[in-house]
């Protein structure tokens, strides 16, 4: 079964602070662009509620930039693969992942 | 709701996988390393002095790239220069103001210098509470050649702020703007001085707050503290109220009155509103001035007196002057020492220190649960201008906290006339980033606060977005950064206040 990835948006790039942001974006393995796969706007920016949505929709992949250490260690207790502090255009980030040489710290 | 709108797919262009390939840290060799020369017999690797710095900063571009961190920034933020280097400042510091709020407009036309709270996230994902302070630098031809961050751990800030009975005040003064350091820093030291005091400022900055507060910390504080406003009185009466007058002096002058020069004998005598003294009255301040001496009314006996004086203006005495409503050499006199109150709109966070103070102050003194503000309602009075300064600001959360039931205040909680027409061109930016620099998109929402009349908030908001999307014949990406926002936050407000485009 295809894993199911989130990433953290700002206009077309990864948003820089997890708990900041409003814009995400949701597909699947084998997804090149962002045309596919779902955008799903929240209400307001919330690390708490993005951390449910996460969770609600089976994400198995986060890929975002700035993220407090209580939220990664929650996500991670999940079993859920965080790349954090990743930084630049999210389709180059969504192909890494897809090529599976993404890692934390990486700029696109 | 944790999801407010699900939309399929964004548009952005299809990535081969082959092109998916990192961006490669310059290695450190190639790192820039600029002389400074003309400063030491030597010249010196500026990388290197900055280094040196304990206080966190950075170098940024135009366009908002890192040019260079010195050790403690490196430090602070947890990357190593070369991850740093040419990178989008928002990725290295990860601030809560990074994106719609950043206060880099990479056109030089911000102010000089901002300061502002917020918090970063490091590399190792801590949130650290910062004070970063933002000035652009230009070049010798006067144009903008980038900025100069720097960033302040205010950890240990925090932690004091919590110990009871430490607040960020002097007196009754509350402030911790850049603006309101240096008044503090210098009060000390003036007022251990027997010099006059000018203060100026716009009404409601604090300008009688100040004056007591150097009285008290002056050796004058066991002394008496004599205000008089000298507009608040009509001419005839105000020499005689200053300087007394004998018994029989005038009609009515029944017996001696020693007036509050007198009064005020070994303390300080506070003359707010100076720029209303008549000048009749302004000569016999001179001659006080001078000479330590005053004249009562009716009286051929001059008296010591032993007085140090305050005075305190709305006006700009330097045009009254050139009128000539108000005596140079009096100017000039009073001007020893001059402190200029800051109005409440360049004093940055200090408007979110005063709505908490005066939020838990009235919540205790009404008996009753308000713990703050909402969301919206704080973005709003964060964006007022306050012509009233601390006072208005004093008076809205008064207001708010006896009409608030529920322990936040709302938008409707605010006081009406903060949303009447000629009241809403006050906030000065409603859509929440920076005004964008076209003329057309400030006509938006400038033109819609002439008009909105008496529309509440949401009302303004679903205005504005017709506004904008009838200006940009119904595109969306030019109305939203006309409004200064993204392309989702004007879908999402256009959902919530049922416009169809």
């Amino acid at each position: 079964m295809a894993k199911r990835l989130l990433i953290t948006l700002q206009a077309n790039n990864i948003a820089p602070r997890f708990d900041n942001t409003i814009e995400v974006w949701l597909g699947y393995e084998g997804m090149n662009s962002l045309d596919e796969g779902e955008l799903l706007i929240l209400p307001h920016a919330s690390a708490e509620e993005l951390c449910q949505v996460i969770v609600q929709e089976h994400v198995q992949s986060v890929i975002c930039c700035g993220i407090e250490e209580e939220f990664y260690a929650y996500l991670r207790w999940k079993h859920i693969e965080v790349f954090d502090s990743v930084q630049g255009s999210a389709v180059l980030a969504l192909a890494a992942w897809n090529k599976k040489i993404i890692a934390p710290r990486m700029v696109f | 709701m944790l999801i407010k709108e699900r939309l399929a797919g964004k548009k952005s262009s299809v990535v081969p996988v082959s092109q998916a390939q990192p961006f490669a840290a310059e290695p450190v060799g190639c790192l820039p390393r600029p002389l400074l020369s003309g400063l030491f017999p030597d010249a010196v690797d500026i990388c290197s002095a900055l280094d040196v710095i304990p206080l966190p900063m950075a170098f940024l571009s135009t366009q908002k790239k890192v040019l260079f961190l010195n050790q403690a920034a490196l430090l602070l933020t947890g990357f190593s220069e070369e991850e740093v280097y040419h990178r989008p400042c928002m990725y290295v510091f990860r601030s809560r103001t990074c994106g719609a709020k950043c206060p880099i407009t990479g056109t030089g036309e911000e102010e000089l210098r901002k300061s502002f709270l917020t918090d970063i996230i490091t590399a190792e994902r801590r949130k650290i509470p910062v004070r970063v302070t933002l000035s652009p630098v230009q070049n010798a031809q006067g144009e903008l050649a980038g900025y100069i961050e720097t960033l302040e751990d205010v950890r240990l800030l925090h932690e004091l702020e919590h110990k009871q009975g430490w607040n960020e005040k002097i007196g009754d003064m509350l402030g911790h703007s850049h603006g309101m350091e240096r008044i503090f820093t210098m009060m000390s030291g003036i007022a251990q001085t027997d010099s006059s005091v000018l203060i100026t400022g716009e009404t409601g900055t604090g300008k009688d707050l100040l004056a007591e507060a150097i009285h008290n910390a002056s050796s004058r504080a066991k002394g008496p503290f004599v205000k008089v406003n000298c507009g608040a009185l009509p001419d005839q009466l105000l020499e005689s109220e200053l300087f007394g007058h004998c018994k029989g002096a005038f009609t009515g002058a029944t017996e001696n009155k020693p007036g509050r020069f007198r009064m005020a004998q070994g303390g300080t005598l506070f003359l707010t509103e100076i720029g209303d003294l008549p000048l009749a009255l302004q000569v016999k301040l001179l001659t006080f001035l001078d000479d330590k001496v005053i004249h009562p009314l009716g009286s051929t006996k001059s008296i010591n007196v032993d007085v140090r004086i305050i005075a305190a203006t709305h006006r700009d005495l330097r045009q009254m002057v050139r009128e000539g409503k108000f005596r140079e050499d009096l100017l000039y006199r009073l001007n020893v020492v001059r402190f200029h109150m800051p109005p409440l709109r360049e004093r940055g966070d200090d408007v979110q220190l005063f709505l908490n103070h005066f939020v838990h102050l009235f919540s205790e003194e009404f008996h009753k649960k308000v713990t703050g503000f909402s969301h919206d309602a704080l973005f709003f009075l964060e964006h007022y201008s306050f012509p009233g300064n601390v006072r208005e600001l004093r008076n809205i959360v008064e207001y708010c906290v006896n009409v608030c039931r529920n322990e936040r205040i709302e938008i409707e909680h605010l006081p009406h006339y903060l949303m009447e027409s000629g009241r809403t061109d006050d906030v000065q930016n409603m859509g929440g980033a920076a005004a964008p620099k076209v003329s057309e998109p400030q006509d938006v929402g400038a033109n819609l606060a002439v008009k909105s009349g008496n529309a509440n908030w949401a009302e303004l908001e679903r205005r504005m977005i017709l506004d904008a999307l009838l200006t940009y014949h119904g595109r969306k990406s030019k109305a939203a950064e006309a409004l200064g926002w993204s392309r989702s936050t004007l879908w999402r407000k256009m959902k919530e206040h049922g416009v169809d485009a």
